[in-house]
Order: structure tokens, then sequence, then C-alpha cells
């Protein structure tokens, strides 16, 4: 049985405590709700909580294990959910004053197949309005923040749920991704989080941003996590079309003992600059990798710009598609930044849309043709450390421009070509922020990402640093802008 | 676009008039973005939209994955 206490076990470590009895599922609750009382002041992850609902599955789960009954293989894991995915036991707002506080008939699909795996559902977490933003910082909740200092934004827009779990309140939380909003928090906040192919994992029930680029994907501390909630959350579902035909493989990701005969492209060039800092920590990472024994070679694509633009494009139009009834009923509910691009979006034509699409055809399969037999590319996840939350404009390797497009500049690439991207923790940057490691690969090669990353997690330890969870000041602001 | 945005949620601490003239600019200012970056997209040489990644040249690729 590990010393840890339980809310700082990670997902697989817990779920075979549970199940073997060992830790009870109820012990392993109060010390989640516990952590969550004490910190979530601090870091205002979640929105909606229920501490005697939770405590009551705990007991039922505990109940069956002593019957002798078999139950899932995430039987009594407390699991955050953000809160544009829809539950039957908790609002479900996006953290909009658009969305009103009566629960949802149905549980979004990946919350129910949560479920039915057993894990206990805690309450939903705070994200960026809509999802429409990378900071976590307009929210109807409030701002989110950072664990490992509150001064710094938590990045977004799952911002809550890696918060809630970096700061050990759950071990794992659920996210969505249209341009990075798993990926972002996950590495500003120091945990594991992964984009998986787009149709990998069903968005029936989830608010959406764009469907072209939304995905669902899970955030835990470890790739090894990752690797459990992905065969919990992923396979077909009839009521979201992209999944069609789509299976995961029933075997874990493999462990790997070295990295010998992998390929990795490291990629580089214009429009992926990055801070002295997280260069530092990448190429520390790169190190170990090719330690290991992976090959590195670097690589570069060509047009990122235009492809930013075109992801960008895709994106306000299909969100103004999405929000023309309610941006009609009720504009002033939404917030200023959110409505002025929900506006923008509306004056995007067809055959700009078509175009758009029609570019990211030809980027596709540029990106294939790069990829030859790379087994995955690495770049990191976000050119800066997560920055504080009073600063608007951030220099990186050359780069300058606003926190917004710093964040999802580089993790927009997997949404616009719909490949798997896993962020891990590679280390510290300035003011001891983390910093994040992104690997990227071929459409349906998530468990082969996870292989590479369970080992690079082996081998660094990085995802196993805990932010100083006592003492953490107060939140300093909840308000939002004004909407 | 989004120093534009923000500038505009610092202006619209005014009220809310100077907030629907903020959202008109901020709007202008977006769409007008977006436009250009449209505008400026390479010529694709007529491909079919990718309105799934299915559809643009990982299908094959894709389903090997899964075999």
């Amino acid at each position: 049985m590990s010393a840890l206490p339980a809310n700082f076990q990670g997902v697989v470590e817990l779920a075979l405590a549970i199940r073997s009895r060992e830790i009870g599922a109820e012990q392993a609750m109060r010390a989640s709700l516990a952590a969550l009382a004490e910190l979530n002041g601090c870091v205002n992850a979640f929105v909606a909580h229920d501490c005697a609902a939770s405590l009551d599955a705990a007991r039922r789960v505990d109940l069956a294990l002593r019957a002798g009954e078999t139950l899932g293989e995430l039987a009594g894991v407390p699991v955050a959910i953000k809160d544009n995915c829809l539950t039957t036991d908790y609002p479900s707002t996006a953290a909009s004053q658009v969305r009103g506080a009566e629960p949802a008939a149905q549980d979004a699909t990946p919350v129910a197949r949560l479920r039915a795996a057993g894990a206990i559902i805690v309450g939903k977490t705070n994200m960026h309005e809509w999802a429409y933003g990378a900071t976590n910082s307009i929210s109807r909740y409030g701002p989110s923040r950072n664990p490992w200092d509150t001064a710094r934004i938590s990045g977004g827009s799952s911002g809550g749920s890696a918060a809630a779990v970096a700061a050990r309140i759950v071990p794992a939380a659920l996210g969505t991704d249209t341009g990075g909003s798993v990926r972002i928090p996950a590495a500003a906040c120091g945990v594991s989080g992964i984009k998986p192919t787009h149709g990998l994992v069903s968005r029936h029930g989830v608010l959406p941003l764009a469907w072209s680029f939304d995905c669902v994907g899970p955030i835990a501390r470890s790739a090894l996590d990752l690797d459990l909630l992905m065969r919990v959350l992923a396979g077909p579902d009839a009521k979201d079309p992209a999944t069609a035909g789509v299976k995961w493989p029933s075997s874990r990701a493999r462990r790997a003992s070295t990295l010998r005969g992998v390929r990795i492209g490291v990629l580089a060039g214009p429009g992926l600059e990055r801070s002295a800092d997280v260069a530092r920590a990448f190429d520390e990472a790169l190190a170990a990798l090719a330690a290991d024994g992976a090959t590195l070679e670097y690589r570069t694509i060509r047009e990122l710009a235009p492809g930013f633009a075109a992801w960008n494009t895709i994106m306000h139009a299909e969100a103004s598609a999405w929000h023309r009834t309610l941006l009609d009923t009720a504009p002033h509910a939404y917030s200023v930044s959110v409505r002025s691009r929900l506006e923008a979006g509306r004056c995007v034509s067809a055959v700009d849309y078509l175009r758009a699409q029609q570019y990211r055809a030809a980027f596709m399969a540029q990106m294939r043709d790069t990829l030859g037999d790379d087994d995955a590319w690495v770049l990191p996840t976000l050119p800066v450390v997560a920055p504080m939350a009073d600063v608007d404009e951030i220099d990186a390797g050359g780069w300058r421009g606003s926190v917004q497009d710093a964040m999802t500049r580089m993790p927009w690439l997997a949404n616009f070509t719909g490949m798997p991207c896993l962020s891990v923790p590679c280390g510290f940057g300035d003011g001891g922020a983390p910093v994040g490691l992104s690997l990227l690969g071929r459409p349906g090669a998530d468990f082969r990402l996870l292989e590479i990353g369970i080992r690079f997690q082996q081998l660094t330890a990085w995802h196993a640093r805990c932010p100083a969870l006592s003492g953490m000041p107060e939140a300093r602001d909840t308000a939002g802008e004004p909407t | 676009m989004w120093n534009t945005i923000h500038l505009a949620q610092i202006r619209a601490q005014a009220g809310l008039p100077a907030l629907e003239a903020t959202l008109a600019d901020l709007v202008a200012a977006v769409a007008g973005e977006l436009s250009a970056g449209t505008a400026a997209l390479p010529e694709t040489g007529g491909c079919e939209p990718a309105l799934s990644f299915r559809t643009a040249g990982f299908e094959d690729e894709f389903r090997e994955q899964r075999q």
C-alpha cells in the first residue's frame, strides 16, 4: 500500500488500492473533499460539487466491494468534469451566464462512460466561457488560478480541470480541446493531458465550440493514468458520427524498457519560437529521449501562418453557427470578448469557410508527407511558462504577442489536422513554473504516444512534482469582466 | 486580434454604451483579421474541403492503425 495520502495517488494506483480494499472508496473521497475544501478558495477550480452525494456514492462502492461484486476499472476514483459536459446531477453552464442551473436530462457520453467504469463525479470544473479562450480569465465564476503560483493563469479553457488535478484535489478530470484547451492548462499547471485523435472519444452531450476540431480528453498526473482513462473513454458512439468505425486497442500501452528504435521528429522553425527558459527545459527533455535510444531529427513545417489563419476562420464560423440563436436572444449574457468573436464569426462567408477547409486538406497532406516514418513529433506545448494574470503581452524568442495568441500558438496544429497530441511535464522555467512537452502523432497513434509518454515519465519523473499546497494565498480577484 | 480584444475589455469597464461602441469596433477588427487571413491562403489546386480528417488523406493510414 502506498504511503501517500489517497488524494496524492494517481488513477491507476488509487483504482487498484480501492479494488483490493487497501483503501476504502469513502476514505479516498474524504481525502479529495478535504483538499477541495482547503484549496478551492485559492485555485477556484471547482464551480459545483456535492459532498454528501459523493460520499454516498463512495460508500456504495465500498459496500459492493465488500459484497464481492465485480466493479469497473475506475471504481471509487474521484473525477472532476469540465463545466461544458452535460451531467444529470450538476448544472452545466460552460462558465457562461447564458446557461441556466438545471441539470441535464442525460449525461454526456464521456461522463456516462466514466460512471459506468465506477468513477465518482466529485463536481464540475471552471473553464473559459464557452471554451472560447485559452487563459481561463473569463468565466462567470471568476478566473481559475495556477496551483504552482496563484498569481499566474491556469491556462484554459479546461483550466479548472488542470488546476484540480495539479492541486491534488482529484487524480483525474475531463477537459475539452478545440485549439489546445486540454494541453494548454495541463502544461501550465504541470500535469499530463491528451487531445485524442478527432473522433476517438464521443462528444455527444458536450457543448460544442467548433465541431471540426472539438475533442474530449482526460487530464491526469501521468501518461500511465491517461492510458487507463482513454481505454474507458474511447470508442464508437452512434450519437457522435465522428466516432464511426473507430476502435480503441483492447490492451494497455506497452511498457517500453527503452526508446531504442523510436524515431522522433523535433519541430522547429518560424511560428514555433519559444522563450529561453522553455527552450532550456525542452532541450533537456530531448537529451533524455536521445540518451534512452530515441533517434531525433529536426523537422520544419512550411506555412504555419496560413494554417493558423485557416484554423481561426473555421473555428469562428462554426462557433457562430452554433451560437446564433443564443446570441440573438441573450447577447448581453455573453462577455465582451466571447460575444465579439461570435459576432465576427458571422462575417465569415461560406466561400471563405470552404477555402479554409480546402487549405486544411492540403495542409494535412503536407503533414502526412512530412511525418514520413517518424513515430512522433515533439515540440514545447507552450512557448512560455504560464504568464502572470496581469500580463497582457509576452515575448517568446523574438515573437511578441498577446497571452491568448501565445497559448494557442503551438497546440492549434493538432486540432487543425485531427492528430492526437499528448502533453507531459518536462521541467520548470522562470519563477518555478512548469514547462510542458508535446508529443504529436499520426491519427490513430494515441496508443503509441502514450507508450512514449509513459517511458519519458519513467526517465524523468517531472510529473511527480507537486506544488506547495499549504499556505497558498487566496485568489485575489474572482471577478471576470463585466458581461 | 487578441490585443484589440483586451483593449476593448478595458474600455468596456466604462459601462454599457461604451461597451456597445467597443463591440462594433471589435467585431469589425476581428472580422477584418479573419478575412485577411483567408484571403492570404495559398491556392490549393482545387482539392476538396477537409470536412473530416478522414477525407484528407489520412483515411487509409487511420484504418491500418485500427486493425
